[in-house]
């Protein structure tokens, strides 16, 4: 329940954010999203087309995420801010990351539910703290440019799929149930190097979500 | 039929992981465990053997095919020289953990600079213990130290470590660390390769194991034998150490094919 107030009240924080934009669209803005329609810039193009809140996925216990899409929906662009709480010795993670996913595909299940069966992507992870950096401290490269890689930086590639509910009338175009497995660079690579010892659950991260459309 | 699906209830269900930036280790405590199994295991003959492997990085398959091996043998103890991680992530030290404890006998470890990145200091402590310990066996006084003095400016801490070295009764002293003493990765200006020489020549040191370099090399400095391990994750290795009550003996082993090496004189410092 807490849930979908959060979910709820950031949807509406975008919506009420473009109150002028908002005025100036069109009457056709009103009405619900055509057959081939998968997103339209009621809002304004400066406003972002939806919010995202997810679950794991190398993210964070819990990270949320503000994206733009393009091409009628088929490239996503998304920014996220992951937390995950303190454990024993460990500190909180504050983390962030930068995502494109492709979207091709999108299936018409009913009037109101469409699936975007698969859906595929890369993104960079950011993990903040003095425990991690991207520039290479002075004392290594002393030694060598190459001592160690960025170990703040984690690429990550990702894919899933996509359950959408298309509301008749109100703030959002779409309300999407999403689920995706997610692989980290170097977990990626063990993987694939030692596939004896590293099994595949050990090696991705699945994450659910719900994202909003407006 | 039930095996279709455990790998997708696994994916589903199984690997939510949150971040790879932190996390609770599965095994904790395991440098005290295993010396417990070690002592548990009885005193050994007068005559006996232990390994010395070090920096397995990310190279699983090739540790378990080695660990297979070194089950065959008769040590009785196994030395692990650090880097135990790559890029210090929990994730790694559970894929390591998970070979190293198919080990039949006891292991215990020193702390690698791969293995200090990422927050991997907290990792490494809650999985294996402190950073700086030793135990006595078999008449030799193993001392375990972090020599990371660029991921731990504190390390080698060298009031314990002189300490240590001195206080060894009857026993002979074999020091299990990262870095090379030879040449050890150092802030500018830094001084530990002095101290570790004068540690060498105080005539209380029997053997130095270390890793981090990537050749395997056996050196002796100031009549002490110094046995660089070889990186395991590129080269496979592991050596055989036999001690006779008095002196060491070498074997260095890729997996069943076994080597007897001698110490070779080294340049030493000024």
């Amino acid at each position: 329940m807490r849930l979908s107030i959060a979910l709820v009240a950031l949807g509406l924080a975008a919506a009420t954010a473009s109150g002028p934009a908002r005025a100036a669209s069109d009457s056709a803005s009103d009405r619900p999203i055509g057959a081939s329609e998968r997103d339209r810039d009621r809002l304004g193009w400066y406003v972002p087309d939806f919010a995202k809140l997810q679950v794991a996925g190398y993210l964070g216990t819990v990270g949320v995420g503000l994206g733009y899409a393009a091409f009628n929906d088929v490239l996503n662009v998304s920014a996220y801010y992951g937390f995950t709480q303190g454990r024993g010795d460990s500190d909180a993670v504050h983390a962030a990351k930068l995502s494109f996913d492709v979207r091709p595909f999108e299936l018409k299940l009913a009037r109101e539910v469409r699936l975007v069966p698969l859906y595929a992507g890369a993104g960079l992870l950011y993990g903040f703290g003095g425990d991690f950096f991207t520039r290479l401290p002075a004392r290594y490269r002393r030694i060598d440019t190459r001592y160690y890689p960025p170990t703040a930086l984690h690429w990550l590639v990702q894919a899933g799929f996509e359950l959408d509910f298309m509301p008749k009338r109100g703030p959002f175009e779409r309300h999407g149930l999403y689920f995706e497995l997610v692989a980290l660079d170097s977990y990626l690579f063990s993987f694939i190097d030692n596939p004896d010892t590293v099994p595949l659950y050990d090696a991705v991260s699945s994450s659910f979500g719900y994202r909003a459309a407006f | 039929m039930r095996n279709l699906l455990v790998v997708p209830a696994l994916l589903l269900v199984g690997c939510l992981t949150s971040t790879p930036f932190q996390g609770e280790t599965s095994e904790t405590n395991l440098t005290a465990k295993q010396l417990k199994k070690l002592v548990a295991g009885g005193e050994p003959p007068e005559a006996w053997s232990f390994l010395a492997f070090g920096d397995t990085h990310d190279e699983y398959d090739e540790l378990a095919r080695a660990v297979e091996t070194m089950n065959q043998t008769d040590a009785r103890l196994a030395l692990i020289a650090g880097d135990l991680a790559d890029r210090g992530t929990l994730q790694e030290f559970e894929w390591s953990a998970a070979q190293y404890l198919k080990l039949q006998i006891p292991f215990v470890t020193a702390i690698g600079n791969h293995d200090q990145l990422s927050g991997g200091v907290r990792v490494y402590e809650q999985m294996y213990g402190p950073r700086d310990y030793t135990f006595e066996y078999g008449g030799l006084k193993f001392v375990v130290f972090d020599s990371n003095t660029l991921e731990n400016p504190q390390a080698p801490r060298r009031d314990w470590l002189t300490a240590q070295v001195k206080d060894h009764g009857d026993a002979k002293v074999v020091l299990l660390t990262h870095q090379s003493p030879l040449s050890p990765d150092d802030v500018e200006g830094g001084t530990n390769r002095e101290f570790y020489d004068e540690l060498l020549r105080s005539g209380d040191v029997a053997l130095v194991v270390n890793g981090h370099l990537d050749e395997f090399q056996l050196s002796s400095v100031h009549g002490v034998p110094v046995l660089q391990c070889g990186t395991f994750q590129t080269q496979f290795l592991y050596t055989r150490i036999l001690f006779d009550g008095e002196a060491f003996r070498f074997e260095a082993c890729e997996f069943e094919d076994c080597e007897a090496r001698e110490p070779q004189a080294a340049a030493e410092a000024e």
